[in-house]
């Protein structure tokens, strides 16, 4: 029988193609200009999503639409071609724009906004139907948005419920709830090994950065994430008080960068070899498509920090210092 | 004013009570503008200093706020943006400076503790919320320092108005006065005295024609 990923990955390679080369970003990020800027990515794979981003007059909000429409669409993309088993395992991938957006809900319903401003911050990407998110951002309070959640199916509305029935009420135990039952739900969802083995550094990696965030403050294990592999609840509890030292001897310079935000590049630079990594080995498996989404979303984040250097006029060497950040 | 006034020594003497009310008023207006001033430089240095700092921690802001809209999507930083309850509470109380009344703004001890879980926010997102943070504690502080200017400049202009009314309409109008009362007085002084010196000219003629007329009958007798 066909592994049904022969042809989906076939497909995903395709759409990696049509990913901004490194030679046209350099020419992107070499542009004099917003308006240079604006031309050069009109000649990239970006230009049919740029829309009103080029008109006279629009600014970073406009581009910012336009990225963003040219990621989710992507993402749709990559949906589409899959169904069946693969289509189950892509989606556990996508399961971080669930989070997202139920975490928008969340602090919306929370917080006491409007169903209008709820929605305005939601994303059209995961697995929850649109319709149930909006329908979702009516709630009144936060168990009935759980409740409707639930319903509409998804595993975030589920942890969620279990969040709210197990006596989570202020919006940082619900956050931290969702957080840590969205890796427990990514870990069950996929079956391959590599991407599992992706996800587990990816949450060593989250671990690393949460303990140097904690630094100067009573060490706190509530945000440690259970699922990895080379940092235990000990060894971030330890890190957070201060020591430097990890089992894993690559993610040694997470903790040895001279900040936060530098260890988060590093951090990244990690990520982004592991899923590549993933992608080689996983060949007939859902790395490839891991690995097109970090790719993606990475071609994104550049440009949209290319933009914002070139908008507000920033020199090359500021940009450049950015864009080593990533 | 002065043809509206009666030329009598009782309204000289009020004109002359107002002249000196009018004067110390002035005075005392002129020594509450040179306090206000006094009061609006020393504010100033602070004005500015808090506008510096507003532009510093701003500058910060917007460009942590910049890779964080980069790196961690806009639409993920605005998401988080809700988890704010939105409620920026102050201590205000209205303080008393030389009869104006001036906000005094305590600047509220920021809450260092995040709404939302860290776990699967970017470095930048979390440093452009702090920064914000003092951006919002720094706009607080140039409305404080800002306001108390304004109406305290306000106060100056003011009160330099009516130290000019004073000095350029008030008192020249009731010296004005005083002028025309006095010139009339005068007048009326020296129309008695000329009366007086008629009279008494015309007595003393009168006197002397009768004198006249008694020696010239005693002489006619006399020949007769």
């Amino acid at each position: 029988m066909n592994n049904p990923y022969g042809y989906i990955n076939g497909r995903v390679r395709m759409m990696r193609v049509a990913l901004v080369d490194a030679r046209a970003m350099d020419d992107v990020t070499n542009t004099l200009n917003y308006q240079e800027f604006l031309r050069q990515i009109s000649e990239t794979p970006l230009r049919e999503d740029l829309g009103e981003a080029t008109a006279q007059g629009a600014g970073l909000g406009q581009l910012d639409e336009a990225l963003s429409r040219n990621y989710l669409k992507a993402i749709s993309h990559l949906r589409s071609i899959a169904t069946g088993q693969p289509a189950r395992e892509i989606e556990a991938l996508l399961l971080r724009y669930d989070l997202q957006n139920v975490k928008t809900l969340v602090r919306g319903v929370q917080t006491g906004r409007s169903a209008d401003d709820i929605v305005a911050g939601l994303i059209p990407a995961g697995t929850l139907p649109w319709s149930a998110l909006q329908g979702a951002a009516q709630s009144a309070d936060v168990a009935s948005l759980a409740q409707t959640l639930s319903v509409a199916g998804g595993k975030i509305g589920q942890i969620l419920r279990a969040a709210v029935s197990g006596g989570a009420n202020s919006l940082l135990d619900l956050e931290v709830a969702l957080d840590q039952g969205y890796y427990r739900a990514v870990l069950s969802g996929v079956r391959g090994t590599n991407v599992r083995r992706y996800f587990t550094r990816e949450i060593d990696v989250r671990n690393l950065l949460i303990a140097r965030q904690l630094r100067g403050a009573a060490p706190n294990v509530r945000y440690f994430i259970p699922g990895g592999r080379d940092v235990s609840e000990a060894d971030f509890l330890r890190i957070a008080g201060g020591d430097n030292s990890v089992s894993a001897p690559d993610l040694g310079a997470v903790l040895e960068a001279p900040d936060l935000g530098s260890s988060e590049a590093i951090a990244r630079r990690l990520l982004d070899e592991a899923s590549r990594n993933v992608a080689m080995a996983d060949a007939l498996g859902p790395g490839v498509a891991l690995d097109y989404l970090r790719r993606k979303e990475q071609e994104i984040a550049r440009m949209r920090l290319i933009g914002r250097a070139k908008f507000y006029g920033l020199s090359k060497d500021e940009l450049q210092r950015e864009l080593e950040g990533a | 004013m002065a043809g509206q006034i009666s030329p009598t020594r009782s309204a000289m003497l009020a004109s002359k009570a107002s002249l000196k009310t009018a004067q110390s008023g002035a005075d005392l207006l002129k020594r509450k503008r040179d306090a206000l001033i006094g009061e609006f430089f020393a504010l100033v240095k602070d004005a500015l200093a808090a506008r510096e700092e507003l532009s510093g921690v701003s500058k910060g802001a917007y460009t942590s706020l910049f890779g964080a809209k980069a790196w961690d999507s806009p639409e993920a930083v605005e998401s988080l943006s809700l988890a704010g309850s939105g409620d920026y509470a102050i201590d205000m109380q209205i303080d008393n400076l030389y009869g104006v009344k001036v906000p005094r703004i305590e600047i509220p001890e920021r809450d260092t503790a995040t709404t939302f879980s860290p776990i699967n926010v970017g470095a930048r997102t979390i440093q452009a919320a702090t920064d914000f943070g003092g951006v919002m504690d720094g706009i607080v502080k140039v409305a404080a320092t800002e306001t108390k200017l304004r109406r305290i400049g306000e106060e100056i202009k003011k009160t330099s108005r009516r130290v000019n009314a004073l000095e350029q309409v008030l008192i020249p109008g009731i010296q004005d006065d005083i002028r025309f009362i006095r010139s009339v007085l005068d007048q009326r002084e020296r129309e008695a005295s000329f009366t007086l010196k008629k009279i008494k000219a015309k007595l003393e003629a009168d006197a002397k024609k009768d004198k006249e007329n008694m020696q010239a009958g005693n002489h006619g007798s006399a020949a007769d």
